[in-house]
């Protein structure tokens, strides 16, 4: 248990911790004619949720949860589940 | 540091907790998004890590992991988890934890509503979803770190969320509060820097690093 440690050994302990992560690989190849944009949209879904519920069909791999939010502009929301 | 009891059981602190998970992933020269991405054949921008997302907090609590572009963004940061409490039949964003390019938090951040789509909490019913939580009793490393982490930051968490909700009040101006949190040009309402070995040694040696 890390009860009664030093700041130095924390310090230590965080720094064991730092790796370089792997940078974010584009999702797919584009051809030079085609365009990435991205259009804030009244009718978009929210980016980042967790689209109803996480245990739902929502999260099977054809739903609209798999959908890449940067060529999707008109039903994903960002940030969901 | 004592031991706390909660739900009846003795349960030690947080901090001490957060630390034992730090080092059980440093003695394996891992993090706590490396843990997340140890078997995936690759990371992908916008892809969601995992897929079917975390559960936690004995199934009330969600997380996944994920990098995109946002605007204003600070470059240090790799990706973000975002972290969903249960509200009945569907979900709350609490906040999303925005990880550096080492895999360590490097911020708080809440975004609006429409970021999420989740139900909107308001900010002790949040604060009661994270005392629920016991780190001791996730089944993993990772899932221990992200609620000793919790545990931590609640009185941090508990600021932002009143941060958050004087900031809507603020951009009302006549408009309904749905209009404010469906505001699409509004993307983060409040963020909080985190100092990771400041806030261990405080809670565990009470010195200041």
């Amino acid at each position: 248990m890390g009860s009664f440690v030093g700041a130095a050994a924390i310090a230590v302990a965080i720094d064991h911790t730092r790796h370089r992560l792997p940078a974010p690989a584009q999702p797919h190849e584009q051809s030079q004619s085609e365009t990435t944009v991205v259009i804030v949209d009244e009718e978009n879904e929210p980016p980042c949720g967790l689209d109803d519920s996480p245990c739902s069909m929502d999260d099977n791999p054809c739903s609209l949860d798999e959908t890449d939010e940067l060529d999707n502009t008109e039903d994903e929301s960002p940030c969901s589940l | 540091m004592q031991p706390l009891v909660m739900h009846g059981r003795v349960e030690c602190p947080p901090a001490a907790l957060l630390l034992d998970c730090i080092q059980e992933m440093g003695a394996r020269r891992s993090n706590p998004v490396l843990e997340l991405l140890r078997d995936m054949p690759a990371f992908v921008q916008g892809d969601k890590y995992p897929q079917a997302a975390l559960s936690f907090g004995d199934d009330d609590w969600r997380s996944y992991y994920h990098s995109h572009p946002v605007a204003n963004a600070d470059v240090r940061e790799h990706g973000h988890f975002h972290l969903f409490a249960r509200k009945g039949n569907g979900w709350t964003h609490l906040a999303a934890l925005a990880m550096d390019l080492e895999g360590q938090p490097l911020r708080w951040v809440i975004t609006n509503r429409w970021v999420t789509g989740s139900d909107w909490r308001d900010r002790n019913s949040l604060l009661a979803s994270i005392n629920a939580l016991v780190p001791s009793e996730e089944p993993d490393v990772l899932r221990q770190w992200l609620v000793s982490l919790l545990k931590l930051y609640r009185t941090e968490l508990g600021d932002l969320l009143e941060a958050r909700d004087a900031r809507i009040t603020g951009l009302l101006q006549g408009r309904s509060i749905d209009k404010v949190l469906d505001d699409r040009t509004l993307y983060e309402l409040v963020c909080s820097p985190i100092d990771l070995t400041a806030k261990l040694t405080s809670e565990l040696t009470g010195e200041s690093s």
